[in-house]
């Protein structure tokens, strides 16, 4: 998987997750700070990414991943 | 400075205890002792217009033991010397302003010793107030204009200027405002009497209290505490609305729980009431990453409330001081006690 395609893949994550607040988002957006992403909203979008490109999230907390790129690294490293 | 019955010399520092407090004085002679206010056998003084008085040494005494203040060598060193102790007592015969707290016999007393105001009974009782136990708890709706001039410390006020999202760094001042007037409110200091720290973790530490912030969609909320505290609050209506789908809930129920807490999880309120409760904790025990599911809620005492302001928030607290919990709802008139109509 490209990298491309895990952002546009995440992209419609965030979309389930934010709806119209997503838009226009980038890796460098922050996902708390940036996108306004709650607590709950953090732990969705993990779960969501853990089941769309089957990875699992291991020893990293629920809001220690700050931006969409950081989200993007996790899981090219763990399709790798 | 000990204090011991002895003869008194010219420009002694004296005392005598009356009722439940101590009376202090300049003494000069026995017939002239000079004294803020009156001894106050009829009671405290603050109510009555006193003044700086002369009077001989039985008045002052009001038939108590009198006692001489013995200095130390470095108190001996500071003070001034005795016939200026008793001139600038004697300037001020006839002068005002009594105040039981800031201004009162024993901080007068000191000033003619050493030139500065000092009351040690005024400092105990400081000392007694900051160090009561309690736990105090604002929640304010996020203003929809709030006051952007910079907060203190400039540390914090470029961590928000870090911020992208308008939405968010609104509800990151919003909550500093809050944590201002909880301070100010439950210790009597400025913000600015703190000295502030963001340790690694992330979390804001102060050196004069204890605090723990949260803020979310509308809504900010701020544990002040004279011990270790965790607060978090979120929105419940908006929670309900998204999250209606309970195939969806238990994915993020499974996801965070022990066995025991998910027995308690039946839908979206109870979802985040244990939500609340987590992050609560996690931020009382501290830490740089937060594992919910490693956050057992059994093991720490909490209290969640659901309050209307007038959206709904799931609100959880837990902190040693939780018996002394008080919540407070803060609007432009003030803090006003959370009442059971907000509370569910």
């Amino acid at each position: 998987m490209t990298r491309e395609e895990i952002v546009t893949k995440l992209g419609e994550i965030l979309e389930d997750t934010l709806g119209e607040k997503a838009a226009g988002f980038s890796e460098d957006s922050g996902l708390m700070d940036g996108l306004g992403l709650t607590s709950v909203d953090m732990l969705y979008l993990i779960i969501a990414t853990e089941e769309s490109f089957g990875i699992r999230f291991r020893n990293i907390g629920i809001m220690d991943l700050r931006t969409v790129g950081e989200v993007a690294d996790y899981i090219e490293e763990a399709l790798r | 400075m000990r204090w011991a019955p002895a003869d008194c010399r010219p420009g002694d520092i004296i005392r005598v205890k009356v009722g439940p407090v101590w009376h202090y004085g300049i003494f000069v002679s026995e017939n002239e002792v000079i004294q803020f206010g009156e001894p106050p056998v009829a009671g405290p003084l603050s109510g009555r217009d006193q003044k700086i008085i002369a009077t001989d040494i039985d008045f002052f005494s009001a038939g108590g033991i009198v006692e001489r203040g013995e200095l130390d060598r470095s108190e001996e060193k500071r003070r001034f010397p005795r016939e200026k102790t008793v001139a600038l007592a004697r300037s001020r015969l006839g002068e005002g302003g009594y105040d039981i707290i800031r201004n009162n016999c024993e901080h007068f007393a000191y000033e003619c010793l050493f030139g500065e105001g000092r009351s040690l009974q005024e400092e105990e009782l400081r000392k007694k107030w900051l160090a009561r136990p309690f736990l105090d708890v604002y929640v304010a709706p996020i203003p929809e204009e709030p006051d952007r001039s910079p907060v203190y410390p400039p540390e914090r006020q470029a961590e928000i200027d870090k911020c992208r999202n308008e939405k968010v760094r609104a509800e990151k001042i919003a909550v500093w405002r809050l944590l201002e007037k909880g301070v100010s409110r439950s210790l009597g200091l400025n913000i600015e009497e703190l000295r502030f720290k963001k340790r690694r973790d992330g979390k804001w530490v102060s050196d004069r209290a204890e605090f723990s912030l949260s803020h979310s969609r509308g809504a900010a909320a701020v544990a002040v505490s004279s011990a270790p505290c965790g607060v978090d609050i979120e929105n419940a209506a908006e929670f309900r609305r998204r999250w209606a789908s309970p195939e969806k809930l238990r994915s993020l129920a499974k996801r965070i729980s022990t066995a025991r807490e998910l027995e308690l999880v039946d839908g979206p309120d109870s979802f985040l009431s244990l939500w609340t409760k987590k992050e609560a904790v996690f931020k009382l025990n501290g830490g740089k990453s937060f594992f919910p599911h490693k956050t057992d809620t059994f093991k720490t005492v909490s209290e969640t409330r659901l309050i209307s302001i007038p959206e709904e928030y799931s609100l959880s607290v837990c902190g040693d001081c939780l018996s002394r919990l008080r919540l407070y709802l803060v609007t432009e008139k003030g803090a006003v006690p959370l009442s059971a109509d907000e509370m569910k």
